[in-house]
């Protein structure tokens, strides 16, 4: 099932002294129980396509789709809300939050109540291997890995089915990049969940469903993973 | 906005120095706001209270001799007086650059005849020292010295039960002779002897004094000629059989009439203003009930009166009551301090016209008594230049709608007590400057009197000024501060903004999210600095009302202690307001308001993947 597509997308970076075509003419689309990764040199244009896929930028030629249903309907904000998690290379968690209000803070934009955004986020800090423990601390207390853990906690914790993780490993040794891919394909394989990862990574690519190439703004999609 | 809030309380450092440079800033701002509004309000009242006048007085041209003769002395004494060339109208006050607020004016008094009313007696026990009577010799003689006369008759004054009295042409060098068995007619004034020669057992001799005469004069000061005038040196004169048929026995008869009078008369003071009046400036004089005469009264010319305390209680008056006021002369010499004073009398003015008879009534009227006047003064040795005398009635110039012009009774130049006008507070350099430039100042002089006001005002606006900078310190340092609070709080948390965005929020989520919590300190921080600077206010301004009375004191002319008390408690502030300090919070946090809304705003458009992704592609 089609969950997340793009048209003919162009995106084009606008300075006040220069004009960068970003992407061109992309199409692409992506299907729930599907782990992809989008592959290609740094400024090729994969993280762009990933923002434009999150509703974070707007094309100014074609459209992305949730279903059938174009994003412009939608509107963005909800889409980030509803249709789609961001996992960042750099973790981005709020430092001085801890752990545990981390994962709940996606809950409570959508107003969920605290008693039950508190039990979600137990759960799903959980089912990425945090020990309880590590609730009450604050992000800067634990490792690389686990700060990635907390951050697909939180990203689990929206009913988003489509997860974007940015260079997911970027920031991770071997081990905690495996522990994290290993989540992200579970989630792929047990929950239906939608994975599609930028990554410089070529392992990971390897353990990728469907692999897309950018080039120079240029996307294709490759048959076969590398 | 929960997690906005607990977001900041995790940075408890940062939170906490905000929260003291904030308050400490706002509390400064508020001190100087307070004392600033303060000095404004203060030098606005004062504006209210202080009046500036300035009295005028015309200089003598020279110094005129009079010789008068001393019987006693067996010579002539010199007395001088001043003298005028002419007597100067008071438009000559009307020169380039003399802006007046009131005036100028110079007043007459006039002589009311008292209707149903009684005058307050006079403080000095032997006030009446004028008899007019008519007296024989006790033998043929020449009066150069004290010579005893029986008294025949006692026309006018209180001889009291004497039949005799000594009497002596005092003044006279070279007097006629008296018969004895003959008559004669004199108005005497009493005096002590002097005579080494002559041992009078009560230890006064009678001196010949008053005389049937005229004093009036035109509008324009001119002493008109009477066929009544007695000639020069000649003070008394025989009384022979149908003496009193005779022009000059009526003009004695007139004499005798007018001095009878004199108990009988009002004083009545016409003005433009209150303010004019130095004693109501110097607050010798002040309201003790009802109100002064209004300005719209004084210029629609109502018949509004004020009247002194102790005439109001010896004819039982009260604000409301009605005072008839028949005016039937002007003096525009003297005041009525000089004539009816309150230890002392000088009659020195003829209450006969030309024709020799007493001036007839020019205008008469009801006047309502709208406030009754304490007077406090005048000081005994300064009566005879006090506008107010004893009994004396304050009425508008402009309610006596008849001319008084064949009813002037004595015409003189421009006396302090007499001229006045009011300019305004602060004015009196420049109009000097003005008044000196004329060239007036050769013939007039001026002074100034404007109850301290200049020094007070010097004061309270070099405090207005400090007051000012504390102010512009105190706003510049809270803006300063809430600037670096929004650096911290708004400008370095873009990359929040962004994860929040990432995460599905709304704009106007982001918007509550940062700002709720920036809001929220900022509403602390300025409420408890608003707080603690109206009490360091309300603080500093209780001492200095309890001081005021030092400046008062030291710099405000007004004599008494009453007045000075009068001038603190009215120049004394309320607290600095809630109001205050409800609109420097309110300026405060709307500036805090606004300005993070444009912050979080610039926040919100940059693109959210740019600060997430490591990389900018």
């Amino acid at each position: 099932m089609e969950m997340l597509s793009a048209k003919n997308v162009d995106y084009i970076y606008q300075s006040k002294y220069q004009k960068v075509q970003a992407l061109k003419d992309v199409s692409c689309s992506f299907e729930a129980g599907t782990f992809y990764a989008i592959i290609g040199h740094s400024g090729s244009g994969k993280t762009t396509l990933l923002s434009v896929l999150a509703g974070l930028g707007t094309p100014v030629r074609g459209s992305v789709y949730v279903g059938e249903t174009p994003l412009d309907e939608i509107g963005q904000e909800r889409h980030r809300r509803e249709n789609v998690s961001l996992i960042y290379q750099g973790f981005h968690l709020f430092p001085t939050l801890t752990v545990l209000e981390n994962v709940m803070y996606p809950m409570q934009i959508v107003k969920r109540s605290q008693k039950e955004a508190a039990a979600r986020a137990r759960e799903l800090l959980a089912s990425v291997g945090l020990k309880k423990e590590q609730e009450k601390k604050f992000p800067a207390m634990l490792s690389g890995g686990e700060q990635q853990r907390v951050a697909i906690a939180r990203a689990l914790s929206s009913s988003a089915k489509v997860i974007l993780a940015d260079e997911p490993t970027g920031n991770l040794d071997t081990e905690n990049g495996k522990v994290v891919i290993g989540l992200l394909k579970q989630l792929v394989a047990e929950k239906n969940y939608c994975v599609i990862v930028v990554t410089h990574d070529l392992d990971i690519a390897a353990q990728a469903d469907v692999v897309y190439r950018m080039t120079d703004g240029k996307l294709d999609r490759e048959e076969r993973a590398v | 906005m929960g997690n906005s809030i607990k977001q900041l309380f995790r940075t408890p450092f940062k939170l906490v120095l905000f929260l003291i440079l904030l308050a400490a800033g706002t509390a400064l701002l508020m001190v100087g706001a307070a004392l600033w509004m303060k000095s404004a309000q203060q030098l606005k009242k004062m504006e209210e209270i202080f009046t500036t006048i300035g009295t005028v007085t015309q200089k003598e041209t020279q110094t005129a001799t009079y010789d008068q003769w001393d019987a006693a002395l067996q010579e002539y004494v010199h007395w001088t007086y001043p003298a005028y060339d002419t007597v100067l109208p008071e438009s000559v006050l009307e020169f380039e650059g003399a802006e007046y607020l009131k005036g100028p004016e110079k007043r007459p008094y006039y002589g009311a005849l008292l209707q149903d009313c009684e005058r307050t007696p006079i403080n000095a026990e032997e006030y009446n020292f004028y008899l007019i009577i008519e007296f024989s010799p006790v033998e043929d003689c020449i009066p150069t010295q004290p010579v005893l006369v029986d008294i025949k008759k006692v026309l006018w004054g209180d001889a009291r039960g004497s039949k005799t009295l000594w009497f002596c042409d005092h003044f006279t060098e070279n007097p006629a002779p008296l018969e004895a068995g003959k008559t004669y007619i004199a108005g005497l004034q009493y005096q002590a002897n002097t005579h080494p020669d002559v041992q009078i057992p009560s230890g006064l001799e009678f001196t010949p004094w008053l005389r049937p005469e005229s004093t009036q004069t035109d509008g324009q000061g001119v002493r008109l000629d009477s066929d009544m005038n007695m000639p020069d040196g000649v003070r008394w004169e025989e009384v022979t059989d149908g003496f009193y048929e005779t022009a000059r026995g009526k003009g004695w008869l007139s004499l005798v009439e007018r001095q009878a009078l004199f108990e009988d008369i009002l004083p009545v003071l016409p003005t433009e203003s209150c303010s004019l009046l130095p004693s109501f400036h110097k607050r010798e004089a002040t309201v003790s009930a009802g109100r002064e005469i209004s300005e719209e009264e004084f210029q629609s010319g109502a018949l509004a009166c004020m009247v002194p305390e102790d005439f109001a209680k010896h004819n039982s008056l009260e604000v409301g009551d009605s005072l008839q006021l028949p005016l039937f002369f002007a003096n525009y010499r003297t005041s009525p301090g000089f004539t009816f004073g309150y230890n002392f009398g000088a009659i020195d003015f003829s209450l006969a016209n030309t024709q020799g008879d007493v001036y007839p009534v020019f205008w008469d009227a009801a006047y309502e008594i709208v406030g009754i006047y304490r007077y406090q003064g005048p000081n005994p040795d300064q009566a005879h230049i006090s506008e107010l005398g004893r009994d004396t009635v304050i009425i508008p110039s402009k309610s006596v709608q008849a001319s008084d012009e064949q009813n002037i009774a004595d015409f003189g130049p421009m006396l302090a007590y007499t001229t006045s006008f009011q300019i305004p507070n602060g004015s009196v350099a420049a109009f000097d400057s003005a008044f000196q430039k004329s060239g007036a100042g050769e013939f007039l002089e001026i002074s100034y009197d404007d109850n301290g006001y200049e020094q007070i005002a010097e004061n309270l606006r070099q405090t207005g000024s400090i007051a000012a900078l504390l102010c512009m310190a105190g706003m510049l340092s809270a803006m300063i501060i809430i600037l670096l609070l929004l650096y911290f709080f708004i400008v370095k948390q873009k990359k929040r903004t962004a994860i929040e965005r990432g995460l599905g929020m709304s704009r106007r989520q982001c918007r509550v999210s940062l700002i709720g919590g920036i809001m929220g300190l900022a509403v602390v921080a300025v409420v408890l600095g608003s707080g603690v600077g109206l009490l360091a206010a309300n603080q500093m301004e209780s001492l200095g009302n309890e001081q005021e009375s030092a400046y008062s004191t030291e710099f405000s002319s007004w004599v008494t202690e009453e007045a000075n008390g009068d001038l603190a408690s009215r120049l004394a502030t309320e607290g600095a307001a809630l109001p205050l300090a409800a609109g420097i919070s309110a300026f405060l946090l709307l500036f805090t308001l606004t300005l993070s809304v444009i912050l979080v705003n610039r926040n919100l458009k940059t693109e959210p993947i740019l600060l997430l992704s490591q990389r900018e592609e």
